[in-house]
């Protein structure tokens, strides 16, 4: 089975127009924080923003679709294909946020984007698991969805602060890495276990 | 005969309520079967399980030589499964489908469109049009087995005129 092809083809299944709509809606948000934020600006407002909208990227993937579940693929191949539209949505609104802040000639270090991303690429993992525990007509509002919610949020949270009380580049992105990795994995188990009985 | 399709002793429990009795059966090539279970949502549980989307809760389920619990996808490669409500309403939803499958199964894009359209063709007239495109989509990678979740006779008459040569199990309730 050619794995690339499969990870692609669910990804792109994924981009529908209302989830590029969503990711255009968030990426304008971005782009209008951007115009915004001025140095005195606490930088923790924008982080906490980022790190949400990532959880959400995550979150909001319908990987319950049982198109999924009937076709001949592991879970973590499922895990990893959700994993590049959750990341995608996920560094979006980061990534216009700084391309229009240096265009303003704000420009923040590189370390300070790097965290960002990373924060938000763990949060988007963690996030995914909350896609798997969130039943259509409750939304939100169960306690696993919304645990798991606060959970993306707080590991996110957990990158960026390293990163603002100093820890070396090698000490936090070894955190957001290892965290990234327990998410995904944790999320390809749960799949694989899954049964879409509902 | 080879069998195709083999459930030994196949349950499912859920918070401990039994929803899906120990049922057994063998199918091979070309043979049809339906079964019964004594509610919509047992015979839906069922008919998942039979297509290798739901582990029993106890039991195993073969397709052609595989486990579906030890081997899901190359189980998974060899069962179409439609469900009672169908996978895509809409042509274009239908095509972009037919186009996931190609990915996923590895095959040749042109050829499994031309499949599915001439799957669709065939049946268009005779069943609803949304269930047409999920026949189509279920039957368009070549399997050797096909699951429809309760579903109405007349319909089921159909594909099996269709395709004579694949297994085909319905689920329906008492």
């Amino acid at each position: 089975m050619n794995s690339t092809r499969a990870t692609l083809a669910i990804a792109r299944r994924h981009m529908s127009a209302a989830w590029i709509i969503s990711i255009a809606t968030r990426v304008s948000f971005g782009v209008v924080y951007a115009f915004i934020v001025t140095p005195a600006t606490n930088p923790w407002v924008f982080y906490i923003l980022a790190i949400l909208y990532a959880a959400f990227a995550g979150a909001e993937l319908r990987v319950r679709d049982l198109m999924y579940f009937a076709a001949p693929l592991y879970g973590r191949q499922l895990a990893r294909a959700h994993a590049l539209t959750a990341l995608l949505g996920a560094l979006a609104p980061p990534a216009a946020f700084f391309a229009v802040q240096t265009l303003r000639g704000l420009p923040w270090s590189w370390l300070a984007m790097l965290a960002t991303g990373a924060a938000c690429a763990v949060a988007a993992l963690v996030g995914l698991s909350v896609s798997l525990r969130r039943p259509p007509a409750e939304g939100y509002g169960t306690v696993a969805a919304t645990s798991y919610l606060a959970i993306a949020l707080a590991a996110g949270a957990t990158v960026v602060a390293l990163f603002s009380l100093g820890v070396p580049i090698y000490g936090w992105l070894a955190v957001a890495l290892l965290l990234g990795f327990l998410a995904l994995r944790a999320f390809g188990e749960t799949l694989a276990r899954y049964d879409p009985v509902d | 005969m080879t069998s195709v399709l083999r459930i030994v002793d196949a349950s499912f429990v859920r918070n401990g309520q039994a929803l899906v009795a120990p049922f057994s059966l063998t199918l091979g090539a070309g043979e049809r079967a339906t079964l019964v279970q004594p509610g919509k949502e047992s015979a839906r549980i069922a008919a998942r399980i039979t297509a290798a989307i739901v582990k029993p809760t106890q039991g195993r389920v073969f397709v052609g030589d595989f486990d579906a619990r030890l081997q899901p996808a190359q189980a998974k490669r060899l069962v179409g499964f439609v469900p009672s409500d169908g996978f895509c309403a809409t042509p274009q939803a239908f095509e972009r489908e037919v186009g996931f499958r190609a990915d996923v199964w590895d095959a040749d894009r042109a050829e499994m469109q031309r499949n599915a359209d001439a799957i669709y063709a065939a049946l268009q007239d005779s069943v609803p049009q949304s269930w047409a495109r999920a026949v189509a989509l279920a039957l368009a990678p070549g399997v050797c087995t096909v699951v429809l979740e309760n579903v109405d006779a007349e319909w089921t008459a159909r594909v099996a005129e269709l395709r004579p040569d694949i297994a085909l199990l319905t689920t329906a309730t008492a």
